[in-house]
């Protein structure tokens, strides 16, 4: 009995005082350092294209820049395959390249439906092009792999077609390359006739493209 | 058995005072020490960050980019937190910091961040 009762106030006094040992172990030594960064939020609408035009294949040498539409027929309609391409100049939104998109959206009107829907799609272009581009020559430049993306056309008349582009946009901010878009069809439309949407131009003075940025800095 | 009874009453005192003893030492870790910038709690050298991030399709934070980590903190930990409204934390990460310091890419969040939500981030660096 008086050997348990000796056993149990060394144990009680060992981890005691280990306990008290240890505590005063870990504070000493460490490296800490905090901070933080506030970020800023504003939103810039680029109303106009610097440069917007489309190419046809049926004009495979012919310029369209100046024109008041933007006509987009589906690859199903080749030899008569439209493209549109629309480009946005940043500078004056000033947004600093340490920023960064939130969201960027490119707005076309659509003036024209096409009688059947099909998705356009919206491809950046990683090489230079200007309004006097042709359909030979949209043939030469290069592009993304793949779109980054796709909106449903529809068949109505005089609606707003929204590209969600932050991905590209964010890059353009960041000093990508910006050469704008490419809007084509997915391979969904239809060998049908009027087959064919149609978007107002920057020359067309109304309903211009837009490219809506939210972003940060 | 008195004797041992007061062996024993002994050995409970001391222990007792050895305990009051190690929660003082814990308390002075969390409210001094630190608080009032104890000589042996120091930074890696680092003076300020500045991060940007990538963002998807969808606007949610896919990196964060942090440069000039110096060399001085290879080996401690850099953990970033994105803050959204109302100081809450939205998303963080951490990595090491490698030898030589230098730039650091964080991804994982722990959960989708919009970065429409992230108002600002936080850092901590954190080594030994």
């Amino acid at each position: 009995m008086t050997r348990r009762l000796l056993v149990l106030a060394a144990l009680t006094l060992g981890v005691t005082t280990s306990v008290a040992y240890a505590a005063t172990l870990t504070v000493s030594s460490w490296h800490l350092w905090a901070g933080s960064q506030t970020l800023t939020k504003a939103t810039c609408t680029v109303t106009g294209a610097q440069s917007d035009t489309d190419v046809q294949q049926a004009h495979a040498t012919t310029s369209f820049g100046t024109a008041a539409t933007l006509e987009l027929v589906p690859s199903s309609d080749s030899p008569k395959e439209e493209w549109v391409f629309v480009q946005f100049d940043l500078s004056s939104c000033a947004i600093p390249t340490t920023g960064g998109a939130d969201s960027a959206t490119l707005s076309l009107h659509l003036s024209t439906a096409p009688t059947t829907s099909f998705n356009f799609d919206a491809t950046r272009v990683t090489s230079s092009w200007a309004t006097t581009l042709t359909w030979n020559q949209a043939q030469t430049l290069t592009y993304a792999g793949s779109p980054t993306t796709s909106s449903a056309g529809g068949t109505t008349n005089g609606v707003q077609i929204s590209f969600p582009v932050t991905v590209d946009v964010d890059s353009f901010i960041k000093g990508g390359s910006n050469f704008g878009w490419r809007i084509s069809d997915s391979g969904t439309g239809v060998n049908a006739v009027k087959d064919l949407a149609t978007f107002a131009s920057t020359d067309s003075g109304a309903n211009v493209p837009t490219l809506t940025i939210n972003y940060e800095y | 058995m008195k004797l041992l009874a007061k062996i024993l009453g002994t050995a409970l005192a001391v222990a007792a005072t050895f305990a009051a003893t190690g929660a003082a030492a814990s308390l002075a870790f969390t409210s001094n020490r630190l608080s009032a910038g104890n000589a042996s709690v120091t930074s890696c050298g680092v003076a300020s960050l500045s991060a940007t991030r990538n963002v998807d399709n969808g606007g949610n934070v896919t990196q964060v980019t942090i440069p000039s980590v110096p060399a001085a903190c290879a080996g401690e930990t850099l953990s970033v937190t994105l803050v959204g409204a109302g100081n809450a934390a939205v998303g963080s990460a951490s990595a090491v910091v490698p030898g030589g310091g230098g730039t650091m890419t964080l991804s994982s969040f722990g959960a989708t961040v919009s970065a429409a939500s992230v108002l600002s981030y936080s850092y901590a660096v954190v080594g030994s």
